[in-house]
Order: C-alpha cells, then sequence, then structure tokens
C-alpha cells in the first residue's frame, strides 16, 4: 500500500488530517452519560415519591444524590457533548487539525471525564461545597481550571491556525463559552482551603454576597454551558442537516453580542424577596426580561434556517429533535422572563415550578439538541453510510417528547399548587394549609413526573442501541466509492 | 499491535507527547503526595486517583509509540516481501 | 457594522478579547457595589460567629445537601412572615461561609426553627422523619447518631474561617476543641458558656464522645435566634 491510498477515502486529497479520535471518544461518552445521568434523575425522582427508597443510607439519599444528577446531566452529558461538537466544529469549519497534538486531545478527554467520575464520587461520598452546580471541593475545582485552561489552548489554537479566514458563527459562542465559564467557575468557586490534606474548604464570600456571586454562576452555567454552548452545536448542525444556509448573518451578529451581554445580569432573579438589596433584584429582573429578545432572536434563525427544506423533519429524525429542540428553547426563554417578574416569582419561587422550568429546557432544549447532533455525527464520524434505523430514531422521539410533556405540566401544576396552598388564607384570616399538606397534594405529580422520566430514559437508551448498531452493523457499513462520493462538503463560513 | 495503519497515526506530534508526558507524570507525583498525607477519605481516593490516572496516561502514550513503530516496522516487512515475489 | 464585524470574525484575538469583556460588564456592576455599599449588611445587634460545635454541624448540613429540600431565607412577603417569623436579614447570614438559602422546599424554611422543637424532638425527626411526620418525604439521618464526630481539625477550621473575615478571637480558635465538648456535655453550665457565645444551646449528649447528631443539632437550634427584633429598629433594617 503507498501513501496516497493510506489518505482515508471520502476526504479531498488536500483535507488536513482531522482529530477525530478523540470527537468519537467524548461522543460516545455523552451518550454513556447521558443515560447514567437520566437513570440517577429517574431514582431521585422516585425518592420522592416514595421516601422509602432512601433506604437511611447515607449514600443513597437524596441530598447527596441530586448534585450527582445534575452534575450528570449538566457536566457529564451536556459537557462531553460540547467538547465533542466544538472539537468537530472548529476543525472542520477552520480546515485544519486540532491544536496540540493527540497527547493533548486525549489529556481533555481523559482529564475531563476524571473530574467527572471524582465529583460524582465526592458527593456520595459526603463531600460537597453546599452550592448548586458548583458542590465539588477546592482541589477538583482546581483539576477543573488545569482542565479548562487547556480546552481554552486547543479550541483558540485551532482557530488561530485555521485555513479559513473567517471564523464560523458557530465558533464564536463556543468561544464565548468557554471563556466565560472560565471566569464565572474561578470567580464562583475560591476559597480556602481547611488544609492541603482535606477535601474541606470554605468559600471566600459569605451571606448575601455569596448568593448573588453563586447566583451571578448559576444562572450563567445556564447562560453559557447550556445556552451559548449549544447555540454553537445549533448554528453548525441545523444548516449541515438541512442542507441549507443560516438564515440571517447579521441576526446572528445581533443576537451573539446582545445574548452575551444580557445574559450576564440576569442572576438576581433567582434571590427575588430575599435579603440580596432591591436594586439589584431591580436590575436582574429588567435584565431577564430583556434577555427574551436576544433568545428569541436565536430561536428564530434557527427556525427559518428550514426555510425550503420543511420536509425533511418529516424524514431526517435527527433535525426533528433539532428543531423542536429550538422550540423548546423559544418556550423555555419566554417562561424565563415571566418567572422573573418579581410578583410572578412570589409565587414561583421554592416551588416545583422553578424544576419544570429547568427541565423543559434541559430535557427540551438541551438533550434534544444533543441528539439531533448525535444522529448526524456518528454516521459521519464512523464513515457509515446511514443511521442504522430511522424508525427507532422516530420512536425515541415520539417517546422522549412525550416524557417531556408529562414531566413539564405535572411540575407546572405541583409548583402552582405548592405556591398557591403557601399564600392561603381561610375566612378568619389564619394560614389555611400547613406546610405538609402541601408536599402531599404534590405526591400525584411526583408520580407522573417520575413516569415522565422513565420515559424519557428510554427514549435514550433506544437511541444508545441505535446508535451502537450504526457503528457494528454490517447494514450500514459504506463502501469506498460511497463514501468518497457522500463525503462531507466543507462548510462555508456565512 | 495493530494491523492496518491510519492517517492519524503518521502525524508526528511528538512535543505534544514530551510536553503532556511530563505535565501528567507531575500530577502523578502530585496524586501520590496527596494521598499520603490526607486526612479525609476523599482527599485519599483523589490522590490514589491521580497518581494512577497520572501512571496510565503515560503508559498510554509511551503504548501508542511503540504499537506505531511495530505496525510501520511490519508494514514495511511485508512490502519487502511483495518485491522479492 | 457589517464590515467592523467583518473585521473581528477574522482576527481571534479581537473576538476573545470583545467577548470578554462584553461578559465581564454585568458582573461586576451587580456584584462590586454589594461589596462597596456600607447598608448592603444591616447594622443589627447580636450576630455572632457560629460555636465550634454548631460549625461542625453547618458542615454536616452544606455535606449533606439539606439546602437541597430546606430554604434559610424568609421573604419579606405576608403569609411567608407569618409562617415563619421575621423576614431573613442579610445580617443573619454575614459569617455564612457558605451561604446556605436554598433554592428548593421540599421540606419547609428552617431560617427560625432554632428553639422551636426540643432537642430531643430534633434526634427524633433526624432518625426516623416519618414516625413524627408521616407524609414527610425527608431520608433518614440515623447514621449521623452512630457516625463519632470528627473534631481533630477544628481549631484549623476556626483559623480558615478567621483569615476569609469571621471574626473570632484568637482565644476562641485556640479553644476550639474544649469548647465544642463543653457545648456537646449537658452537664455544662450553660451561663458560662454564654459568656462566650450567646444563645448557644447545650446538647443533650452525654459528653463522653459527640456526634456527629449532636453538631447538626446544636446549629439547628441556633438558626435565627441570634437577632432580638423587638430590640431593632425599622431604619437599621433598611439596606
Amino acid at each position: 500500500m503507498s501513501a496516497a491510498t493510506i489518505t482515508a477515502a471520502g476526504m479531498r486529497a488536500d483535507a488536513p488530517i482531522y482529530n477525530m479520535d478523540v470527537v468519537k471518544k467524548f461522543t460516545i461518552a455523552t451518550v454513556f452519560w447521558g443515560v447514567v445521568g437520566f437513570l440517577v434523575g429517574v431514582y431521585i425522582a422516585s425518592e420522592l415519591a416514595w421516601p422509602g427508597l432512601n433506604f437511611g443510607l447515607p449514600f443513597l439519599n437524596f441530598g447527596r444524590l441530586r448534585p450527582v444528577h445534575t452534575s450528570a446531566v449538566i457536566f457529564a452529558f451536556g459537557g462531553n457533548a460540547l467538547f465533542a461538537t466544538s472539537l468537530y466544529v472548529v476543525q472542520r469549519t477552520g480546515h485544519t487539525r486540532l491544536f496540540g497534538g493527540k497527547a493533548l486531545a486525549d489529556f481533555l478527554f481523559w482529564g475531563y471525564n476524571f473530574f467527572i467520575v471524582q465529583a460524582a464520587l465526592s458527593y456520595v461520598l459526603g463531600f460537597s461545597r453546599g452550592q448548586e452546580y458548583s458542590e465539588p471541593e477546592w482541589h477538583l475545582d482546581l483539576w477543573l481550571v488545569v482542565v479548562w485552561v487547556c480546552y481554552a489552548v486547543v479550541f483558540i489554537g485551532t482557530l488561530l491556525k485555521r485555513r479559513e479566514p473567517h471564523i464560523y458563527v458557530a465558533n464564536w459562542f463556543y468561544l464565548a463559552f468557554i471563556l466565560t465559564i472560565a471566569v464565572l467557575h474561578i470567580v464562583n468557586t475560591l476559597a480556602l482551603p481547611v488544609s492541603f490534606f482535606e477535601a474541606k474548604g470554605y468559600t471566600l464570600y459569605s451571606g448575601t454576597q455569596n448568593a448573588l456571586i453563586q447566583w451571578w454562576y448559576g444562572h450563567n452555567a445556564v447562560g453559557f454551558f447550556l445556552t451559548a454552548g449549544f447555540l454553537g452545536m445549533m448554528y453548525y448542525f441545523i444548516p449541515k442537516a438541512a442542507n441549507r444556509p443560516v438564515y440571517s448573518y447579521r441576526l446572528s451578529i445581533v443576537h451573539f453580542w446582545s445574548l452575551i451581554f444580557m445574559y450576564i445580569w440576569a442572576g438576581p432573579h433567582h434571590l427575588h424577596w430575599t435579603a440580596l438589596p432591591d436594586w439589584a433584584q431591580t436590575l436582574g429582573m429588567a435584565f431577564s426580561i430583556m434577555l427574551w429578545m436576544p433568545s428569541w432572536g436565536g430561536m428564530i434563525n434557527g427556525l427559518m434556517t428550514l426555510s425550503g427544506a420543511w420536509d425533511k423533519l418529516r424524514t431526517d429524525p435527527g433535525l426533528r429533535f433539532s428543531v423542536t429542540a429550538v422550540g423548546f428553547y423559544g418556550m423555555s426563554t419566554f417562561e424565563g422572563p415571566v418567572m422573573s417578574v418579581r410578583t410572578v416569582n412570589a409565587l414561583s419561587h421554592y416551588t416545583d415550578w422553578g424544576i419544570g422550568h429547568v427541565h423543559s429546557g434541559g430535557l427540551g432544549w438541551v438533550a434534544f439538541i444533543t441528539f439531533g447532533a448525535l444522529y448526524y455525527l456518528v454516521p459521519v464520524l464512523w464513515e457509515r453510510k446511514a443511521l442504522y434505523s430511522v424508525k427507532l430514531a422516530n420512536w425515541h422521539y415520539w417517546i422522549a417528547t412525550l416524557g417531556i410533556v408529562f414531566y413539564i405540566s405535572s411540575m407546572w401544576v405541583a409548583g402552582i399548587e405548592e405556591g398557591l396552598m403557601w399564600r392561603a388564607y381561610d375566612a378568619n384570616g389564619f394560614l389555611q394549609y400547613s406546610f405538609i399538606e402541601s408536599v402531599l397534594a404534590v405526591h400525584p405529580f411526583y408520580v407522573i413526573r417520575m413516569l415522565g422520566g422513565v420515559m424519557f430514559l428510554i427514549g435514550a437508551l433506544i437511541m444508545a442501541y441505535n446508535l451502537w448498531m450504526t457503528v457494528v452493523s454490517p447494514s450500514t457499513e459504506a463502501d469506498r466509492l460511497e463514501a468518497y462520493r457522500a463525503g462531507p462538503v466543507p462548510v462555508a463560513a456565512e | 499491535m495493530r494491523e492496518k495503519i491510519r492517517p492519524e497515526d503518521m502525524v508526528q506530534e511528538s512535543g505534544s507527547d514530551l510536553f503532556m508526558g511530563i505535565f501528567m507524570a507531575v500530577f502523578a507525583v502530585v496524586g501520590l503526595i496527596l494521598a499520603s498525607g490526607a486526612r479525609d477519605a476523599e482527599m485519599l481516593v483523589f490522590g490514589a486517583s491521580l497518581a494512577v490516572f497520572g501512571l496510565v496516561f503515560d503508559a498510554g502514550i509511551l503504548k501508542r509509540h511503540v504499537d506505531t513503530a511495530q505496525a510501520i516496522a511490519a508494514q514495511q516487512r511485508s512490502l519487502q516481501g511483495q518485491h522479492q515475489s | 457594522m457589517m464590515q467592523r464585524h467583518q473585521f473581528i470574525e477574522r482576527h481571534t484575538f479581537v473576538l476573545l478579547v470583545l467577548a470578554l469583556v462584553t461578559v465581564s460588564i454585568g458582573g461586576i456592576v451587580e456584584i462590586v457595589p454589594t461589596f462597596t455599599i456600607e447598608t448592603t449588611v444591616e447594622h443589627v445587634k447580636g450576630i455572632r460567629p457560629y460555636t465550634p460545635l454548631e460549625q461542625a454541624g453547618r458542615d454536616i448540613y452544606v455535606r449533606e445537601g439539606c439546602y437541597v429540600c430546606h430554604s434559610q431565607m424568609i421573604r419579606a412577603l405576608k403569609d411567608e412572615v407569618e409562617r415563619y417569623g421575621h423576614y431573613s436579614l442579610a445580617a443573619e447570614s454575614m459569617y455564612d461561609h457558605p451561604f446556605q438559602w436554598g433554592s428548593k422546599r421540599i421540606g419547609p424554611d428552617l431560617s427560625r426553627v432554632g428553639g422551636k422543637y426540643s432537642n430531643d424532638w430534633h434526634y427524633a425527626h433526624l432518625t426516623n422523619p416519618q414516625a413524627l411526620v408521616p407524609e414527610s418525604l425527608m431520608p433518614h439521618y440515623a447514621f449521623l447518631a452512630e457516625n463519632d464526630l470528627k473534631y481533630d481539625d477544628i481549631s484549623e477550621k476556626l483559623a480558615t474561617l478567621k483569615a476569609i473575615g469571621v471574626p473570632y478571637t484568637n482565644a476562641q480558635v485556640k479553644s476550639a476543641a474544649t469548647d465544642l465538648e463543653a457545648q456537646a456535655n449537658a452537664a455544662t453550665d450553660p451561663a458560662s458558656f454564654a459568656k462566650r457565645y450567646p444563645h448557644a444551646v447545650i446538647a443533650s449528649g452525654n459528653g463522653k464522645h459527640v456526634t456527629e447528631m449532636d453538631a447538626l443539632v446544636a446549629y439547628l437550634q441556633v438558626l435565627g435566634t441570634m437577632v432580638n427584633f423587638a430590640d431593632t429598629s425599622e431604619e437599621s433594617l433598611q439596606q
């Protein structure tokens, strides 16, 4: 065999040798952690419906398992998806191999997933910083900084050595996500360890300032990890799957800058009516409401990219997931501003409405856009001619969507019921309900919510099977000529 | 030992390998220090895991080099075999 | 605009710097003033650092994720104040590293649970919540009573907190372990202990060995008890 034929079929003669090995690793991890995260979610949902499932065991109780679930779905599932797609997109749109070499890329994968496993283990062992989505103790926070700096180096380095002069829009979003998460994480986790040999530190901040910094972080973990990063995914995979250009270049620009500017201010809406000063609450509310606009700008840009290709939604389940994701994104980014209004928040805060809101975004937007990317990416990465079964992907779509509907509607009802019961007065002017009565009242909805989660998990298992078969089944094996013809065409910057 | 050489394997990135090799060795030592002085279960687990991670990662880099060298040597032998027949 | 943006898209570092500047503005404008505006933390009397036993209990509260189901923030809303007591002041959590205001109530708010139930009630409830509240969703924390409290590092913990702004005296840091044992011993004279740490509740333990549950109960029993609201004026509560 000569060197010329060693060059993989399906690529143009002058195409760079991309590092797709690391993308494949991250893709597999995404599916794995998705299943794990959804499973833990179903378990803790079951604990809320039937508390006997805590079994009195410290490592199984809700308080310790909840961060395992949130970390698994946000950082393990979401994080690996962002790594996989960002490293894929930055190479393909830049026509260049990943910067930093194979060893550094492998470190990103193993180092990040090492962080994930260690964090989950630490919560179960009874170590936590006690701040949401920021539970890992100081030693793990430092480790994440190491990994994240390497990620920034690889991503920015690849942008610097790109052969395409324009940086494609998806990369603006990925870049903003990487930079902002670095700032958020470092500032929020500043702490003094009790000792270098103890996994216990005390956060530098306290009280009100701690609360504000935590929710500046927490809301922007949503805004940049779960939104900006996944918008990067949307801006690449929807045009690719639809074979259409992004709807509006000008809208992309306005969307990007207004979104990343406004999101940062929204944190205080988590602290309405609390001991945070009023002026900060008002600022947070105002920006949260304004945030509706750039969010819907992005939604419009994503949806209208389908112009002239709507028929593809019938035949391409991956694309259907992505487009539905954008629909849920629109829904959540309307609901969020509504809940940020202080009057509404007086009812909704501390109730299950917040949980409903989180999951319409998490399941409807984040997970669905990831599924869309996975269904596109797996056949391409493993050079298969198609997905193993379109039928199974359809089953996934409908079961998962039904699961989401069960989940969010049960939580809306539960949340509003809780809020109303807590503030209800009887004819004599006394509080009508004891707290425990509100807990009892929402039990049926906790059961329905759990069932919604089970459906979502089943859908993900179907997907895992389908993707596995896509990789190994002889029925999806591409022959060389077909692969060459079907090979991905380089993407234009606009 | 791998049968087929992929184009990926031919890309020379020995600077990266050297840097990461040293980098991970340092972390392995850090892990060992933390584990040996650990005052709670978590620091012991973390330190030990970090030490093992560093070792395995570096072993992986070395293995990749050995495998690639062997695969190239095997291919050259088979090419020579083809020439002679 | 398009021309200028083309320039940004062609230069990585320009894009990087502009994005970084853009995302930094909101955080700085919102966060910095809460440190510089003096009245962010109200000037009220009575707030004191946690006793060593309370702090150890707090650390257990934090690691077990109690904040995931219980809030510690009474909002300035009529029904809430009626149900739980005076709305929570920023001052009341000024030494809370980290704050534990919570974001979800699967169980009731705990800001002013201190003194509402006896020690015995707390021990029974933590061991088996459903025995006292049948519809409760709370897990069992009986294991806390079986775990000895590890407090060989309690002085270091107080020293760490002192380094980040909690006003422990050097004497308090030094005598942390003895103070912890004293508070955990039912035989300790409460008056002498209260001289060093007002409103501290002496635990029900026998002083032989201190358990994690002793610490947690001591923490719960101090919540919301430090400020005497009869003694505060409306002006002092303005932020």
